[in-house]
């Protein structure tokens, strides 16, 4: 847990001014992925996970965050990557957007980069999958690639409702 | 006042006035609407009414010339001239009246609101000039017309039938004033809270007016304590005007004169004025001693009191209202405000008063050594009185403190569970007695403190309620429809974050039944129905929620054009025609959903409903439509009874856990198989003494893996309903405990079944059961239909619907 206890204090000492550009990077698989660091509360390990009934499946169910309940997403499950057991590398990334906290399941998180914006390339649009809209641009970092997420996106709450509906719907 | 010398004080007295004025207009508009119905009554209009009326206008016309509000001034000089008329007899109220004393409530308002933003009444002459030329009217044509009954006046009220007002003297006397007046005032509009909230206040101002004179007497110069003696008289003047205190108020207000002449004219206070308004101190507390006790305050020898202020204003001899020879009647102008023929009438009483108990007693320092010896007679009587008027004291706390000490509360709870439950202790194999029962202690502890604060921030929802009369009246007038509206249970407490949240949803609900609901008068005959429509609001606790229900006998919601708008809005993919009614219902809470073929002034932008979902959602309420074609409609607001602790039974079913209310549960029990009917889908149904009830499995409708696949491995819950049951399987009770609501994440929204979480002694989240939503689930799932239909005979097997 060293990585991300020094991280979580990465976080704390950045102030707004400083945030510009900053991205937290975290895997999934053999890939890196990015998440600008405004949106980043902080950093926790996995926790024992109350399930919710009828909703999609990387919608993981709620945990217990010092008092506060709050939804956690599995990205993998989001992304549709398949499955993969939680262990101690296991992190949650916990993001507020909207006022509102969720937590974000990933495979480990890796560091804080700086990423300006020349160094940010638009996603090529080949595939048009369904995952790639959530990218919202491609990072050079040294030599390897960044795919950077947009966070809002992600938790897209039309998104979700329709999927809830369907969800429910084949209930 | 001129607008360029506002200091902190001016201010101060500024935001007073608005407040009180606002507060008076809310009490006084229900009034006029209910003198309006109260016209169709044989016996007419209530005179008390128009009494409580007038005194508004009359409380708020005193105030604004003090204040040099000249608009507000004048409007309401008008309209009390006009009331004065009806209150005299010499007149009638049409219903063209009672509107436009309404408009003039109304344009209070905004004034009142100016002068809280701007400081000033200004900007609004032109609409005040209309206002007073129509009340002016009014007022010609009733003084030239003479008799109430002009052919004018019949066509003016449409469906009125004016009726005389009582008068209970001959006409040309003055109407009764003073004690029938007060005594009748505390009848009607004054609840008892308001009386111990007058009576607490009131106490406290006295004790501050006290407070600043004395330290007046050591620093007779500092201006400081001379406003604050000059405030405390001030609101309590304004108090005792409010509820009619006339002796009180006109004492405190000769004495917050005396008090601003030597403001005024920067006067140094004497030590002789101050033991005076100490002694008249004295009296007010002596007067608010008999409010308490359920008395009308008078004051001894008042006009005693009052002419030796009167000689100190003129002591102090700039321009005091009136010339200072004829002390006896300049009283009337400076004590009353305007003099009248009620004034002078009350002027002889009080004289015939002071001759009575005083005899002889003309002049003022008799009358003082005489209540002096009175003190010392009764002194120690008197003391232990003022003790019990001291006892009942009250706090005003800000709410945001309320809201840390509820927050504070729930946390304690927690804490408390993760402490009894701590697995350290509960491993530990030592003797625990001595542990469980601090472990009780404490919990009773706990408790009383939850109690305590849930009371703390309860209302009673009257106020909410009673402003939807106005809401009724206007909204049904401008739809030409006829509307009554009941109101059923208003004394119904909910915590104050219900009355923050419950008001728009009512007023979106109403306006709702308004404006679709209920149809126009022809319609209603038409369909047979009575030609006025109800509108009926009602509270009521129901277990360990309340519910607030919105009832109208219109035509009801039309499943067609709901489905037929939800497609159109694209809102539902399909025909729909799959979907319940109770389904299709909840489809016009939906953002954007909006019926109405022609979109009105009042409602049809379809934003409504979707308040009234957020709102009652906020407060973890939900709202329930039931509907009747031609019959109406019934929405119900189910709202948690207390917002943050219920008692909750912790079940397990697999690896999870829930917790059902406890208020929900009727029994448990471990199934027999000799008891258990399987129907031919699968549905199970248990009889418990003679009754069948379906049964549910939590980890179906959980769709979690459970332990207790068989009925015999696993315990039924028997829980409760609207009058029906279901049996819950789970597989282990573990306790019963009590459980911190918090909300489930708005990324997640609304779940069926779930009301929200908790988290429990260990720390981890436990969902909490909606029995009433799992009752829902149970009427769709169409695995249980036949559960469905038993549900719907109330438990009973029909063999005849296999």
């Amino acid at each position: 847990m060293t990585t991300t206890d020094k991280l979580n204090e990465d976080l704390l000492e950045m102030q707004e001014d400083t945030q510009e550009g900053k991205h937290l990077t975290f895997a999934l698989g053999k890939e890196e992925y990015g998440i600008e660091i405004k949106n980043v509360t902080e950093i926790i390990g996995i926790q024992n996970i109350t399930d919710l009934p009828d909703m999609p499946n990387y919608v993981k169910g709620v945990i217990n965050l010092r008092g506060k309940v709050i939804p956690v997403m599995d990205v993998r499950l989001r992304f549709g990557l398949g499955e993969r057991a939680y262990d101690e590398r296991t992190c949650i990334i916990v993001v507020t957007i909207r006022n509102s906290a969720v937590g974000l399941i990933v495979d480990s998180v890796s560091e804080v980069v700086d990423i300006a914006a020349g160094q940010i390339e638009p996603p090529p649009l080949v595939r048009g999958g369904q995952s790639s809209r959530f990218v919202s641009g491609l990072g050079h970092v040294d030599e390897s690639v960044k795919i950077l997420l947009s966070i809002s996106d992600l938790l897209d709450d039309s998104e979700l409702d329709q999927e809830l509906e369907t969800a429910r719907g084949e209930a | 006042m001129a607008a360029s010398k506002l200091d902190n004080e001016q201010l101060e007295l500024l935001h007073s006035f608005v407040e009180e004025g606002l507060e008076m207009l809310d009490e006084v508009e229900p009034q006029l609407i209910e003198l309006e119905r109260g016209s169709f009554q044989i016996e007419g209009v209530d005179p008390e009414v128009l009494n409580g009326i007038f005194r508004l206008f009359h409380s708020l016309k005193g105030s604004a010339g003090y204040l040099g509000l000249e608009t507000i001034n004048r409007v309401t000089h008008t309209a009390e001239t006009l009331l004065d008329l009806f209150r005299k007899g010499s007149a009638v109220l049409s219903s063209e009246h009672i509107d436009l004393l309404i408009r003039t409530c109304d344009f209070m308002r905004q004034l009142l609101g100016d002068v809280n933003g701007k400081q000033t009444d200004k900007g609004n002459e032109d609409e005040a000039k209309k206002l007073i030329g129509q009340l002016g009217q009014a007022v010609t044509a009733i003084q030239q017309s003479g008799t109430p009954s002009s052919a004018e006046q019949e066509k003016n009220s449409k469906t009125l039938k004016p009726k005389i007002v009582p008068a209970s003297k001959a006409p040309s006397e003055p109407p009764p004033e003073g004690e029938e007046a007060q005594s009748s005032t505390l009848h009607f509009t004054i609840t008892p809270e308001m009386a111990i909230q007058f009576s607490v206040e009131s106490q406290e101002l006295i004790d501050q007016a006290e407070q600043a004179l004395l330290a007046l007497e050591k620093e007779p110069n500092n201006l400081e304590h001379l406003s604050q003696a000059f405030r405390a008289m001030h609101s309590f003047k304004g108090n005792c005007g409010m509820f009619g205190h006339r002796d009180l108020e006109k004492l405190s207000h000769q004495s917050e004169t005396v008090l601003a002449e030597i403001k005024d004219n920067a006067r140094s206070i004497t030590n002789d004025l101050i033991s005076l308004l100490l002694e008249i101190l004295d009296e007010l507390k002596g007067g608010l001693r008999m409010i308490t006790e359920g008395q009308a305050a008078k004051i001894q020898g008042l006009l005693g009191w009052m002419s030796l202020l009167q000689d100190y204003i003129g002591e102090i001899g700039v321009h005091a209202t009136a010339p200072i020879a004829n002390a006896e009647s300049n009283m009337a102008d400076s004590s009353g405000g305007q003099a009248s023929a009620t004034e002078e009438a009350e002027l002889e009483r009080l004289l015939a008063e002071v001759c009575e108990t005083a005899p002889g007693a003309s002049t003022p320092p008799q009358i003082l050594e005489r209540r002096q010896g009175d003190d010392r007679r009764s002194g120690a009587g008197r003391r232990q009185l003022d003790t019990g008027v001291a006892q009942r004291q009250s706090v005003r706390v800000d709410v945001e403190k309320l809201d840390a000490l509820l927050d504070l509360v729930g946390e304690l709870v927690i804490a408390e569970a993760m402490v009894a439950q701590n697995p350290d202790i509960r491993g530990a194999r030592i003797s625990l007695d001595r542990f469980e029962k601090s472990v009780l202690h404490l919990e009773k502890i706990s408790r009383d403190l939850q109690d305590t604060i849930t009371s703390i921030r309860m209302i009673p929802l009257s106020g909410t309620f009673r402003k939807m009369i106005r809401l009724v009246r206007d909204l049904s007038t401008k739809a030409e429809k006829k509307i009554e509206l009941e109101i059923i249970g208003e004394e119904t407490e909910v915590d104050k974050t219900v009355i923050e949240q419950i008001n728009d949803p009512l007023v979106h609900l109403i306006r709702n039944s308004i404006d679709h609901g209920i149809e126009t008068p022809d319609k209603r005959l038409a369909a047979g129905k009575n030609e006025i429509g109800t509108i009926t609001l009602e509270a009521k606790y129901m277990g360990s929620e309340v519910w607030i229900l919105v009832k109208d006998d219109g035509k009801g919601l039309n499943r067609e054009k709901i489905l037929a708008k939800a497609i159109e809005r694209g809102l539902l993919s399909g025909e729909g025609n799959e979907l319940s009614d109770a389904e299709v219902w909840q489809l016009i809470f939906l953002p954007g959903f909006s019926t109405a073929e022609k979109v009105t002034d009042v409602s049809g932008r379809g934003v409504g409903m979707d308040v009234v979902k957020r709102n009652i959602e906020n407060l973890r309420g939900k709202v329930d439509v039931r509907c009747e074609p031609e019959q109406g409609c019934v929405f119900t607001l189910r709202l948690p009874l207390t917002l943050a602790i219920i008692d909750g039974m912790v079940v397990r079913v697999g690896q999870e856990r829930y917790i059902v209310p406890i208020v929900s549960i009727k029994e448990t029990l471990r199934p027999n198989y000799k008891d258990v009917t399987q129907l031919m889908d699968g549905q199970q149904i248990i009889n418990i003494r003679g009754n069948l009830i379906p049964i549910m499995s939590l980890h179906e409708i959980f769709k979690v893996q459970s332990e207790a696949k068989d009925l015999s491995e696993g315990l039924i819950l028997m829980v409760e309903n609207e009058g029906r049951s279901l049996c819950l399987l789970v597989d282990e009770l573990i306790g019963q405990q009590q459980i911190v609501i918090k909300g489930l994440s708005r990324y997640i929204g609304d779940l069926q079944g779930i009301s929200g979480c908790t988290i429990l002694g260990d720390g981890d989240v436990s969902l909490i059961m909606d029995i009433a939503g799992i009752f829902n689930l149970s009427g769709q799932n169409k695995v249980s239909t036949p559960g469905r239909d038993l549900l719907k005979q109330g438990g009973r097997l029909q063999p005849a619907t296999m």
